[in-house]
């Protein structure tokens, strides 16, 4: 079976104008050679060309480097690392919103046809972002339109679509509304009036309603409570399960890694560190990095 | 890391123009093919099968779960790195209907090697296979999505501890194998509540999520859970540790049978009236390198 995404050589360098001023390696706290496996922090390679980056790409900071990645139909790929592990940005380039400087994205649509979401027209990845994918963002306010209601925020991915008519556009949207546990009576309401966890599953509901195919989900349970948390993990899971959605989400809690996902990727330095199955790689980590990263936390 | 390499490769191929590179990085990937890595302890009896010799280990089609001198090594970077060997050697055959009973002192090894056969733990060296579907898998050259094949339609686990996800009943929770199996939500539940009600877990409980109940209820939560799929490998870990006489007897009867209903069952059982009751065959480890938890480490 033919994956549903799969990206090859990924990799991004985000330019500092520092870095295109002097071609040369800057001296200071920043420079000399990447530290060791464990002493942190340290994360980035030091500005400049270094013996890590590979050969014919600009000058500046590292976030992604040759990240390799397949998703399937109904999986569920977690992308896990501290801050700064290159997550975010792999998620931007494995949907085009940003440009990489090398690497492909090479996504098979819904008749077949496989679509280089790095190299495609512009006007087609927005109507492929609309209809079979969905970016669900960390913060809810960037991924809704505060200034309409929050039914028009569900219904407006359906008008895009080619719904002509409101009443069944409203209808949609009620209907998931109430799949999302929002109370319809909310409908009408502006977003603005919302909980933090409400409008985090309106964004939900709003990259649902058009029925993806592959979703997006950039930190879904960041800045939320437990209890809330737990609520949308819920949600989230019965949503994967239940449309058989094939999901990429990146997340700093390993809990939430092992709760939604079925394989996960561990980044360090826009690098991958270790790849498989969730459970494996937590309760059985190879890399010095993975093993770091589950004795660190809590509970798992 | 095989798709890594691929890429690796691939970029290679694409940075370099000329013919001289394009074969040499040809020539990188090819020689990554036959030479897999396999660290760690030589293994006495067999040797793994590379990947093009590609040799069933048995012709007996009714041997489910075979073993062959696996190793298993724990690497902690971290504390040194410190090598704890947890596996050495052990070879095993089980076939459709019978048990094995693991039996050794705590630190012997004896979760690891379910862990192992359960695809949790990446196996240092010798090899694993699982009957599915009539052939057999060896699991240390399993993709990912291969293993999370044969959990779904093979592999039934019971854990030594049940782990609980927020907000989910217990009905639900041994339900689930099924519903992901693609089986309706009721047919499941009505499966799933067969078992609860067998292994006498009250029907007021069963919409609680079980991370409020005593460890006795969990446990047999969790046998619901592993045996609510009829699956043809069953691997248990102490199944029965923190039940009561009746629900041992039950929970003892459950794996009787699965094993009637042609299951081959690996288990660590260190209740002997139960061990007596399901086992067929035993296999005995024994802690290596002066007896650490390795368990509890891992």
């Amino acid at each position: 079976m033919k994956p549903l995404l799969a990206a090859h050589g990924l990799t991004k360098i985000f330019r500092s104008p520092s870095a295109e001023q002097s071609a040369e390696p800057t001296t200071g706290p920043l420079a000399g050679p990447p530290a060791g496996p464990l002493d942190r922090p340290s994360d980035w390679p030091a500005t400049g060309p270094s013996a890590e980056q590979p050969a014919g790409l600009p000058a500046g900071q590292p976030a992604c480097l040759e990240v390799a990645l397949e998703v399937h139909a109904g999986e569920v790929l977690g992308l896990v690392g501290e801050s700064g592990s290159g997550k975010s940005t792999l998620l931007n380039l494995l949907c085009g919103a940003v440009k990489a400087d090398a690497g492909q994205s090479l996504y098979r649509d819904a008749l077949g046809l496989e679509v280089d979401l790095q190299n495609v027209e512009e006007v087609d990845r927005r109507r492929l972002m609309r209809s079979e994918l969905g970016f669900v963002r960390q913060n809810p306010r960037d991924g809704l339109n505060m200034n309409v209601s929050a039914g028009a925020n569900v219904a407006e991915r359906l008008l895009a679509g080619g719904e002509r008519r409101y009443d069944r556009a409203r209808a949609a949207a009620a209907a998931w509304l109430e799949r999302v546990e929002i109370p319809v009576r909310r409908l009408d309401d502006s977003p603005e009036t919302y909980s933090g966890g409400m409008l985090q599953r309106l964004q939900i509901a709003k990259n649902l309603v058009a029925g993806p195919r592959l979703v997006f989900l950039d930190e879904p349970t960041g800045g939320l409570d437990v209890s809330v948390q737990a609520r949308l993990l819920d949600l989230l899971r019965n949503l994967v399960a239940g449309l058989r959605l094939a999901v990429v989400l990146t997340t700093h809690d390993l809990a939430v890694a092992r709760l939604l996902s079925h394989r996960i990727l561990v980044m360090k330095g826009g690098r991958t560190v270790e790849s498989g199955l969730t459970d494996q790689v937590l309760d059985d980590p190879q890399a010095p990095y993975t093993q770091l990263l589950t004795s660190s936390t809590l509970s798992l | 890391m095989g798709l890594g390499a691929f890429a690796a490769a691939a970029a290679l191929v694409q940075a370099a123009g000329d013919e001289t590179g394009r074969l040499e990085s040809l020539a990188l990937w090819s020689f990554r093919r036959a030479a897999k890595p396999r660290l760690g302890l030589p293994c006495a009896g067999r040797q793994p099968a590379g990947r093009k010799e590609k040799k069933m280990p048995t012709t007996d089609p009714q041997v489910m779960v075979k073993v062959c001198a696996l190793s298993k090594t724990f690497t902690l970077h971290l504390a040194g790195p410190a090598v704890l060997p947890a596996l050495r050697d052990v070879s095993l055959e089980v076939r459709a209907g019978e048990c094995l009973a693991v039996v050794g002192p705590s630190g012997a090894g004896k979760s690891t090697l379910l862990r192992c056969l359960f695809g949790n733990c990446r196996l240092t060296s010798g090899e694993a296979w699982i009957r599915r579907r009539g052939r057999l898998i060896a699991l240390s050259q399993a993709s990912p999505r291969t293993v999370m094949a044969l959990r779904e339609t093979t592999l039934g686990y019971v854990s030594q501890f049940l782990r609980v996800i927020p907000r989910v009943g217990a009905l639900d929770v041994a339900a689930e194998p099924l519903v992901s199996l693609g089986r309706s939500p009721e047919e499941a539940r009505a499966a799933a509540g067969e078992l609860l009600e067998r292994l006498r877990i009250p029907r007021r409980l069963w919409t609680l999520a079980p991370s409020t109940f005593s460890g006795g209820e969990k446990q047999r939560v969790n046998i619901a859970r592993g045996l609510v799929k009829s699956s043809p490998v069953l691997l248990l870990d102490e199944p029965t540790a923190s039940l009561d006489a009746a629900n041992k007897r039950t929970a003892a009867e459950l794996i009787n049978e699965a094993k009637a209903r042609g299951a081959a069952v690996v288990g660590v059982f260190h209740d002997r009236e139960v061990r007596d009751m399901v086992a067929d065959q035993t296999l005995e480890l024994r802690p290596i390198g002066g007896g650490r938890p390795l368990e509890e480490l891992a």
